[in-house]
């Protein structure tokens, strides 16, 4: 079915926002992946990641946490559903498949 | 619009995100998606700024921003954004209704005002279009055009004359290709006259022309029975209007009848046209042809060979290429053929447009002009229309911004409930709009209902009609939506802007800009007010004056009657004697013209002894006999009147004093006058007469008050200057004219069986001089009216509203103790300040514009501080009043019922 495959840097994202577990939103997701994988995405990537992720029905969203940095604007936080926690696992079985059919990974 | 309070101070430097990149964003994110990715953007701001500094972070912000744009994050189609369109009418609707009917009487003021305003602007601009139509519904009236000579007299101003020789015309279609048609024209001012036997009464037909089959070709006379092209074509043919064959034969068919004359025996009539339309300056009642007169060889010669003369009317017209100016230039030559060296000097030759006629020929005489209109009095007719209109729209925008106010607490709880700002705008826009249309509507109807009556007045006959005024509708509907829109703006843009909360807790107040504005209109509406009760005012006063005037002779009580034939003039001691035998004639009196006259007074040249011909004074002069004097009491001055029995009196003159002045006589009995010629420059006929002055009489109005009295000489009816034309009765008061006048005329038939008796009372012709200044009267009255109501209308409500928001402090302040009175005076102190300023702005303007006005007349009344004073204080006191009516109820209201309002 359509849609129900993950891109890779929507998979980054999904990872980085389980990681985070329940604290993950715009900024503090750029920054951690940032750190973590030294991959520098843009505020606008991310945003646009997850919004293709709740479309997709890997994420959920609620709204909470306004601070004076903010404007008095809220965060809105991020969380893996059942269904985006089941892609991840299904695509890192499917690379796990595939490194096991490599006979030698040493030799080109 | 961001919800959120735009500026955030920064803990190190007070710094922020750069505003026109947060305004972008907003301008493009859709909403729900705004407030976290700009809060991200806000947050990363800060960091970086800490970090790296605030130049870097202002681009990187930048650019953030800009990557922002994609599908997903764009606005999408409003319609799905919120709940609009008809959904949301229902509503706007119900509160609309609501909010008229709440307050029916602020509502109806309103709106009437309005309708009212626009209801007399457009009765005037419809007198305006008519009167600008005049003529203009000849086919292709704009190449038509009347043939007017200027002539340039001797020591007397040049005179511009509205007639040609007969052939001028002819040979101008003959000679001149671009002259297509022409016609000529004559009417009682150059052939007199006739009288019509019909069964057995009689007339004087005097609204005739006598005209060519041209004339069919060239003006718009439709032709209800007969063929224009044989109807005039014979002689002894007549066509008549409509009118006229009703008044000679009634219900029977006149065509192919025969109208009975006294000049021309019997004449046939062979067509039936419409009778000629209100607003043309050719006005006739029946159409006589040409060769009915000129089966005279003499008249023949005179239209079709006298170069010399000049008084047939004329009129051509031009093919497409319309060039009167060239053709124009060509006359000069074309007459050197028939003119003299000396006439050529004196005379020339223009064309005047037909459409012109109406409003351009103010300096024109001997002219056919059934209406001259003056283009002064249509500016100020349409200034009045402008005035009215912009008071009604005046008093509706501000009473509208007003009431606004008290919807505060609505458009509080719309936003709070989730309106957006362009949803209460278009609210507020709309609602006033309609409201506005609703006027438009009630004031075509007011237009519909008033325009018979109008008509009447004005003495037009206009009409409404889709295809005259169906462009008027736009221009209507335009108004209507620009008055809506600007009355609705307050409300629709400063209401929409204030936050819910302060709204809701009802700290919202009027601005000082609303409130200045205001001012100004009420300023305004009572300046236009008061300007136009002053014109009233000094119009009327000046009517008055005229109407009252001591004219130097007792103009009332007076009949005339006219002498048509040698009959009635040669025997006129009898005749007199007969006239005065009737009980209820007091004096009679036979003169050659009458003061007051409606032809033209004679003018005579005059000499001095020793006076050479050429340093000859024009005179006018009066034939007149030895009761003149008594009967129109007029007084003398010095000398003696003429006397019956004096044979020497033949030779005797009166003179008025201005005359006595010019000749500089300080004694002017028995000095000797010669009266050199009778009339002047070209028709002067040369009579030598030998005067010498008996008596010096006071002098009198001879003429309309218009015009300067001159200098005038009442000569012996038994000379040979000018012959006895009228006998002037005057009648004891209180006679019954009925019966007084068959008494009068059971007299003239006993002398003069043949010949119609023709009469008029004196005072009532005066009169017909100032019809024009009477309807200005009229008209200017019902206007001043007009703005005084609705400016009325508006302070009502305005009074009304300003008392209701003060319900509060007046209750308050009576329950410390203020009286009625000191309430009142509170309330009304600030209008009645307004309306003085009004004064003190309308005042000078409209003193300087009434004095330009009376510089008309020769004699009229001053413009003094009095009437001034009365116009504004009549403003005052109908302000005050207005005023008044709602302070004194605010003031006697029972302060618990208002304090307790909460």
């Amino acid at each position: 079915m359509k849609g129900t495959h993950i891109g890779e840097f929507e998979e980054l994202v999904l990872l980085v926002v389980c990681v985070l577990h329940g604290q993950a939103y715009g900024v503090a997701i750029q920054e951690e992946m940032k750190r973590q994988t030294g991959r520098g995405a843009s505020i606008s990537a991310v945003h646009a990641a997850l919004n293709r992720l709740q479309k997709k029905g890997f994420v959920e969203s609620w709204v909470g946490g306004a601070t004076k940095e903010r404007g008095g604007r809220r965060k809105r936080f991020f969380q893996a559903t059942a269904a985006g926690r089941d892609a991840l696992r299904t695509a890192r079985q499917m690379r796990d498949h595939l490194w096991n059919l490599i006979p030698d990974m040493n030799t080109p | 619009m961001s919800v959120y309070p735009h500026s955030t101070p920064d803990p190190t430097d007070g710094s922020h995100p750069p505003s026109w990149a947060d305004a972008l964003l907003e301008g493009f994110c859709a909403s729900d998606l705004l407030e976290d990715i700009q809060g991200d953007l806000h947050e990363l701001f800060y960091k970086r700024a800490q970090q790296y500094g605030l130049g870097i972070t202002w681009l990187w912000y930048w650019l953030d921003v800009v990557r922002f744009v994609r599908p997903y994050v764009l606005k999408r189609n409003p319609d799905f954004e919120e709940a609009r369109g008809p959904i949301m009418w229902k509503n706007y609707f119900k509160i609309a209704h609501r909010n008229l009917t709440k307050h029916v009487g602020y509502s109806i003021i309103n709106i009437g005002g309005l309708a009212l305003g626009i209801a007399s602007c457009i009765l005037i601009l419809l007198y305006v279009q008519d009167e600008l139509a005049f003529d203009s519904h000849h086919p292709e009236s704009e190449r038509i055009y009347r043939i007017v000579e200027h002539r340039v007299e001797e020591g007397q101003a040049d005179r511009h004359l509205a007639l040609a020789m007969g052939p001028f015309a002819p040979a101008l279609e003959t000679n001149f290709p671009e002259v297509i048609e022409s016609v000529r024209m004559l009417d009682r001012n150059s052939i007199g006259r006739f009288a019509i036997q019909q069964n057995a009464s009689g007339y004087y037909e005097g609204n005739h022309l006598i005209t060519e089959p041209s004339f069919f070709r060239i003006f718009d006379a439709p032709m209800q029975q007969g063929n224009p092209e044989t109807a005039l074509a014979e002689p002894n043919t007549v066509v008549l209007t409509e009118a006229a064959a009703e008044r000679l034969f009634g219900r029977t068919n006149a065509m192919g009848q025969t109208v009975e004359t006294d000049r021309w025996g019997s004449l046939q009539v062979t067509g039936i046209v419409s009778t000629p339309q209100f607003n043309s300056h050719l006005q006739y009642s029946m159409l006589i042809s040409m060769g009915t007169i000129t089966a005279n060889e003499q008249i023949e010669r005179f239209v079709e060979e006298n170069w010399n003369g000049g008084s047939i009317i004329s009129y051509i017209k031009l093919d497409e290429r319309n060039d009167a100016a060239t053709l124009g230039t060509k006359f000069s030559d074309f007459l050197a053929q028939y003119h003299n060296e000396e006439a050529q000097a004196r005379r020339s030759f223009y064309l005047q447009p037909v459409q012109d006629i109406h409003f351009g020929s103010q300096h024109i005489e001997q002219e056919r002009n059934a209406s001259k209109g003056d283009r002064t009095y249509l500016f100020i007719f349409s200034a009045i229309a402008l005035f009215v209109v912009l008071i009604g729209c005046i008093n509706y925008m501000n009473l509208a911004t007003a009431r606004a106010m008290r919807r505060a607490k609505e458009v509080g709880l719309r936003k709070v409930v989730g309106a957006r700002h362009q949803q209460l705008i278009g609210q507020f826009l709309g609602e006033s709009i309609l409201v506005a249309l609703l006027a438009l509507v009630i004031a075509l109807g007011l237009v519909a209902l008033l325009l018979q009556p109008f008509n009447t007045l004005a003495d037009k006959a206009m009409t409404l009609s889709w295809e005259a005024h169906g462009a008027w509708l736009f221009s209507l509907l335009g108004i209507a939506f620009i008055v809506g829109i600007v009355s609705g703006s307050y409300p629709a843009f400063f209401l929409a802007r204030f936050r819910p909360v302060r709204v809701l807790k009802g700290e919202v107040k009027a601005s000082g800009g609303a409130l200045w504005l205001r001012r100004g209109l009420v300023v305004t509406q009572f300046a236009l007010s008061i300007g136009m009760i002053i014109a009233t005012v000094v119009v009327l006063n000046q009517l008055d004056y005229i109407q009252n005037k001591r004219l130097g002779f007792n103009q009332e009580q007076l009949v005339v009657v006219d002498i048509n034939s040698g009959a009635s003039r040669n025997q006129f001691r009898t005749i007199k004697d007969e006239y005065s035998r009737l009980p209820f004639v007091e004096h009679v009196s036979a003169s050659s013209r009458i003061p007051g006259e409606w032809k033209n007074i004679l003018t005579v040249t005059t000499a001095r002894e020793g006076q050479e011909p050429d340093q000859a004074t024009a005179m006018q002069y009066i034939g007149v006999d030895p009761d003149f004097l008594d009967t129109f009491e007029i007084e003398m001055a010095d000398g003696r009147n003429f006397s019956e029995d004096l044979a020497m009196d033949s030779t005797g003159i009166l003179i008025n004093e201005t005359a006595a002045r010019m000749m500089g006589w300080p004694n002017a009995i028995d000095q000797p006058l010669n009266i050199l010629t009778v009339g002047t420059g070209g028709q002067a006929r040369s009579v030598n007469f030998n005067a010498n002055v008996i008596g010096v009489v006071k002098d009198f109005h001879y003429r309309s008050l218009h015009e300067e009295i001159g200098p005038i000489i009442l000569g012996y009816w038994n000379n040979p200057i000018q012959r006895i034309d009228y006998y002037t009765l005057r009648v004891s008061a209180g006679t019954p004219i009925p019966t007084a006048l068959t008494e009068i005329e059971a007299v003239y038939s006993r002398f003069d069986p043949d010949t119609p008796m023709e009469y008029n009372f004196l005072d009532a012709r005066l009169n017909d001089f100032y019809i024009a200044e009477q309807r200005v009267a009229t008209l200017f009255s019902i206007a001043a009216g007009l703005t005084i109501l609705i400016a009325c209308l508006g302070l009502f409500g305005l009074a009304a509203f300003t008392a209701e928001q003060r319900t509060k402090e007046i209750g308050v302040r009576k329950v410390l103790g203020a009286s009625v009175g000191s309430i009142v005076l509170l309330l009304s102190k600030e209008f009645v300040r307004l309306v003085l300023a009004a004064f003190l702005v309308a005042t000078p303007v409209a003193y300087l514009l009434m004095s330009r006005w009376l510089d008309n007349f020769a004699y009229s009344t001053s413009l003094s501080i009095g009437t001034l004073a009365l116009a504004g204080g009549l403003t005052l006191l109908v302000a005050l009043a207005t005023v008044s009516y709602q302070a004194i109820r605010a003031a006697v209201s029972d302060p618990v019922k208002t304090l307790r309002y909460e």
